[in-house]
């Protein structure tokens, strides 16, 4: 771990007020450059709405999340969002890949929603997106078409087209067979490597887990412990 | 059916509730729709009740009358020949009926009926209202003496003895007051403008000596058939017998085509309420799709699943209509407001005050609204008893259906499309063109039906272009329309519809406007006209014939034109018959026949063979041409007259027969003049003529003074009067499609919400999703603004020569309002974008973890 964290959690807590409910309760973590952690735990243990507190969707009710060193709390809405356009990307469980557009368009859509890219640029890494993720000759396709594993890949190619400098995975593998699974992991491991992008998984999977540095258990909106993976792949 | 209760209150009325902004939307579509359909109806309704109230009060026991066919009045001598009536049983009185304008503070006109007050308290018995009652019976009999109904006299401050001055034709009479009638019966109709005199002075007074204008009978009812048929046999030329009722029977007809096209376009509001009910229905089904299909899975019969969502239309029709039926009567004291000049100016002769809250008017609107709602909810009500148990997926399946279907609509579009080409080209059904609405209907159904077709394809080019103008939202604006395209056809086609139906009429009311415009400069030639004031309400007001000789002798004035107009019955239909001066028409008139022929040419046909020309509305309606002969029905005899012309005439629907004064005073006896035209001199100033007209007339004759330019402005503010009701239908109805596509827009946004969450995960902000709502609204008004466009051009030539000319038998030249289209067009722009504001703050308050873990 290095003295400066990319992301940096300090005492944070997640409390709905509606539900009386803590679903993250006085968490603290920091995650290195470039280093993959996994969040473990059962359902509503409070996984998800850490990434959403991470990636600037949602503001905790205590405590304070620092990426690169800035205090997501000092910013405002635009702020958080200009950062996740510029910064993060986002994968999801169910894909979320707009029904409505091919598969070149979902993956562009981030450099779209930015505007300041010029249509030959979002093209060209449109293109290199896809040749990533393996799926450059499905650029025509809509999503309707694809498999599981390939919309799962669409996803990823969509994350990584902006060169975000850290990537929030909500249960990437849940939607997927194990061996389709072991390939969207793989991909991903290997395309944070490539980028030292820093990765924060959400995961019920083991096998997934063990693609991370680290595993940071959670229950009932804490972690109650952090290990390395044994044979981590 | 405790089950049924079970889930009529969890499933349909919770459904209601959780969605309140749409059915909100919903009920206010079917209550504005049904509040117009109310105020129309009861407007028309009123208008004929207050006409028919008025005859049977003033009728008052008469079962039978004798009036002129057509002439103005008949002699009195005839009452010579009716003592036989007597020993029938049965009773007459003479009648005049007149009207006269009160000279000071202004009433309006009033009615004047002329009775033997001797012997009509059989006929028409009355009250004294408190105090009112006569000092000396016998004082009505005294020279100039009325009495009038309560309302008139109290506005006044009228008290036995008091004074009345009267505008009676051209001049001011001052009336003593003898008496005041009870405030109901005789004494309330005509909305208390009535006035009573004994026969004998209101001949006197109206120059009608030794001349009565009705006869009013009570026979006993076993005798009736007899006596009336002895009268038909036994009374002179150019008299007819009938029964009261049929003056409204008349009215009811001369106003038909008015009202039923008035009727019609009341529906289009709620026509346009139909798509919206038919719209929130398939939303209610299609996001219940899985619980459709659980409740299947459970063993629901599919005709419970129809019965559920049936009731759910039906609490929306109800609630619709009911307020619908409130809002109604309310806006029918406008839409009263809104006829009664046309009413009474072309119509009645009385004003229409108030409104006639008749139950059987309102229980129809209300079940005409409850009905077009059930009608409107059953294809969507068809879809959710379709839900096959294992089918219950959502949204992609009823647009995947949509899609397979919209191949399919073209083909039922064309058929529509023939069956409308084959309508338009069917007669009307009694003077009603119940073939053209039905080819309007067709051709506006088969536009709608085309609409998901056309759309895909107008989506395909419009995304590049929304692309370029407004970036990344744009395309993706178009994007989501595209992928909701069931939903995106039905608010472009509920637009189409109010568009289509403004942008016809406005079409057809521009042409007629133009039409009138270029008739009135060609056709009003004469420099100044002279008619009695109040004249354009009542056409029955006359001039002094002796004018006529005063004017001719003012310098500066060439010719002069006498003319009368008077209604007339012919063939059993209200007309018109008209005299004029055809010496003077030939040298200085410039109508315009519908075979090109010069006037002149036409004119001095007519003077040679004693002929006539007839109007076209006239000669549409009895199928009569040039070359063909008109018989008038006229005191001395049947007159079989030439037709020698047929000209464009738009001053009355029913149609003039015009007659020169030689062939008139063969037939009748009366001199009296509706108005004098005045050609003058070349050089001469109308400024200085009209001067001097003002002074030969002196002080005592009050007449209207006209130049022809005010002649002709007057024409067109009768004209835009007429047709300022139609306007504000149409406003309502647009009002309606706005809402329609609030509702769609609101649903497009609930739908898009797992898009929204996604677009803000990947880094949309809360303004480029606004944007995108406020695109999808711009385009929808966009979209319907063309298709409306399109379809109303397509509907005006409909309207202008099949609608129009079948009810009024009037030639309008097509022209367009530019003006009043680019307006349209950029306020349903504004006004759909501005619809999108609230579904777009919605859209961009979207909570995105929310959302994503719902879908």
């Amino acid at each position: 771990m290095t003295a400066d964290p990319k992301i940096q959690l300090e005492n944070v807590s997640k409390r709905y007020e509606a539900h009386d409910v803590h679903a993250v309760n006085d968490v603290s973590l920091a995650i290195a450059a470039g280093e993959r952690v996994a969040l473990m735990g059962p359902s509503g243990c409070g996984k998800s709405t850490l990434l959403n507190l991470v990636g600037g969707i949602d503001r905790p009710s205590a405590g304070k999340i620092r990426l690169n060193g800035q205090d997501l709390g000092q910013l405002s809405d635009r702020q958080l969002t200009d950062l996740r356009r510029e910064r993060i990307g986002f994968v999801f469980q169910f894909f979320n890949l707009l029904s409505t557009l091919t598969v070149a368009e979902n993956v562009a859509l981030p450099l779209e929603l930015a505007g300041n890219v010029s249509a030959a640029e979002v093209r060209r890494r449109v293109g290199e997106a896809l040749e990533a993720v393996e799926l450059g000759d499905r650029a025509a396709f809509y999503p309707s078409l694809l498999s599981g594993g390939q919309m799962q890949r669409v996803a990823i190619a969509r994350a990584i087209i902006h060169r975000p400098d850290v990537l929030l995975a909500d249960e990437p593998t849940g939607n997927l067979d194990s061996e389709n699974g072991r390939r969207v992991m793989d991909l991903l491991t290997h395309l944070c490597r490539e980028g030292n992008q820093t990765l924060l998984l959400a995961t019920h999977s083991e096998g997934a887990a063990r693609h991370a540095d680290r595993i940071a258990h959670m229950k009932d909106g804490k972690i109650v412990g952090i290990e390395t993976p044994v044979g981590q792949v | 059916m405790a089950g049924f209760r079970f889930l009529l209150r969890n499933f349909t009325l919770r459904s209601l509730l959780r969605n309140r902004l749409r059915s909100a939307l919903t009920v206010l579509g079917i209550m504005l729709g049904v509040a117009i359909l109310l105020a129309i109806n009861l407007a028309n309704h009123t208008a004929l009740e207050r006409f028919r109230q008025s005859v049977d009060i003033v009728s008052g026991q008469t079962n039978l009358e004798i009036l002129p066919t057509a002439a103005v009045a008949m002699d009195e001598v005839i009452l010579a020949d009716l003592h036989w009536i007597w020993d029938e049983g049965g009773t007459y009185a003479p009648v005049l009926v007149q009207t006269a304008v009160a000279a000071e503070g202004g009433r309006g006109i009033m009615q004047v009926l002329g009775v033997d007050m001797v012997s009509d308290y059989r006929h028409r018995p009355f009250q004294w209202a408190d105090g009112g009652e006569p000092d000396d019976p016998l004082s009505i009999f005294n020279r100039n003496r009325l009495y009038t109904g309560y309302e008139f006299a109290k506005d006044r401050g009228l008290r036995v003895g008091s004074t009345l001055p009267l505008l009676i034709n051209d001049r001011v009479h001052e009336f003593t007051v003898a008496g005041i009638l009870a405030q109901g019966g005789l004494g309330a109709v005509y909305d208390g403008n009535l006035l009573l005199m004994d026969i004998s002075t209101a001949q006197v007074v109206y120059d009608f000596r030794g001349r009565i204008n009705r006869i009013d009978l009570i026979v006993p009812d076993d005798r009736l058939a007899e006596v009336k048929a002895r009268l038909a046999d036994t009374l002179p030329d150019g008299l007819t017998v009938q029964s009261p009722e049929r003056r409204g029977q008349q009215v009811a007809k001369m106003l038909r085509a008015f009202q039923l096209n008035l009727m019609a376009l009341s529906f289009i509001a709620l026509l346009v309420a139909m798509f919206l009910i038919y719209n929130t229905m398939s939303i209610s089904v299609i996001r219940r799709r899985p619980e459709i299909g659980t409740l299947r899975a459970l063993g629901t019969p599919r005709r419970r699943i129809m019965a559920l969502f049936l009731l759910e239309a039906l609490v929306q029709g109800v609630v619709g209509s009911l307020l619908g039926v409130g809002l109604g009567i309310l806006l029918a004291f406008q839409a009263v407001e809104g006829v009664s000049a046309t009413v009474e100016t072309l119509y009645t002769g009385m004003p229409v005050t108030g409104v006639d809250v008749s139950a059987a008017v309102v229980l129809r609107a209300f079940f005409i609204g409850v009905g077009l709602t059930l009608l409107a909810a059953l294809p969507p009500v068809f879809e959710a008893a379709s839900v096959h148990p294992a089918e219950a997926t959502r949204r992609a399946q009823f647009e995947s259906r949509i899609l397979q279907v919209s191949g399919k609509l073209p083909l039922v579009s064309i058929i529509l499309w023939a069956l409308a080409f084959w309508a338009s080209g069917q007669p009307p059904v009694e003077g009603f063109p119940v073939f053209g609405h039905a080819a309007s209907l067709l051709t506006v159904l088969g536009f709608a039906l085309v609409m998901p077709l056309v759309l895909m394809a107008l989506f395909r080019v419009l995304r590049p272009v929304m692309r370029f103008f407004f970036g990344a939202e744009g395309a993706l604006s178009v994007e989501n329309l595209k992928g909701s395209l069931g939903r995106t056809s039905v608010a472009v086609a509920s637009l189409m519809v109010a568009i289509a139906m403004t942008v016809s009429l406005a079409v057809m009311i521009g042409s007629f406007r133009e039409t009138v415009k270029v008739w009135v400069q060609q056709s009003i030639t004469a420099d100044i006209w002279i008619e009695p004031l109040w004249r354009k309400l009542n056409t029955s007001r006359r001039l002094s014939p002796e004018i006529s000789g005063r004017l001719a002798q003012i310098e500066g004035v060439a010719f002069v034109d006498d003319f009368l107009e008077f209604p007339i019955e012919y063939g059993g239909d209200p007309a018109n018959l008209a005299v004029g001066d055809f010496d003077v028409f030939a040298q200085k008139g410039n109508l315009i026949f519908l075979d090109g022929e010069p006037t002149r040419q036409v004119i001095e046909r007519a003077i040679c063979s004693q002929g006539a020309i007839i109007t076209e509305p006239f000669a549409y309606r009895h199928g009569i041409g040039k070359g063909d002969t008109v018989t008038l029905d006229t005191p001395r005899g049947e007159a079989e007259l030439l037709v020698e012309g047929v000209y464009y005439d738009y001053a009355s629907e029913l149609g003039y027969i015009v007659i020169p004064w030689t062939v008139y005073h063969q037939y009748y006896e009366d001199h009296s003049l509706s108005g004098i035209a005045l050609y003058l001199d070349e050089g001469a100033d109308a400024a200085v003529v009209r001067r001097e007209i003002v002074d030969a007339l002196g002080g005592e004759t009050r007449v209207s003074i006209m130049t022809r330019q005010g002649l002709r402005e007057e024409v067109l503010r009768v004209f835009d009067e007429t047709f300022a009701i139609t306007y504000a239908l149409h406003v309502i109805s647009i009002t309606v499609a706005i809402l329609g596509i609030m509702n769609a827009l609101f649903t497009l946004v609930l739908e898009s919400r797992r898009e929204f969450g996604i677009l803000k995960y990947i880094g949309a902000t809360a303004g480029q999703i606004r944007k995108m709502v406020l695109i999808e609204a711009g385009v929808l008004g966009l979209l319907g603004n063309f298709a409306g466009l399109a379809v109303g051009f397509l509907l005006s030539f409909l309207l202008i020569y099949v609608i129009n000319r079948q009810s009024f038998g009037w030639t309008i030249q097509f022209a367009v309002p530019l003006d009043f289209l680019v307006q349209t067009f950029l306020l349903i722009m504004v006004t759909a974008i501005l619809s999108g504001l609230f579904p777009a703050r919605l859209a961009a308050k979207t909570v995105a973890p929310a959302v994503l873990r719902e879908e």
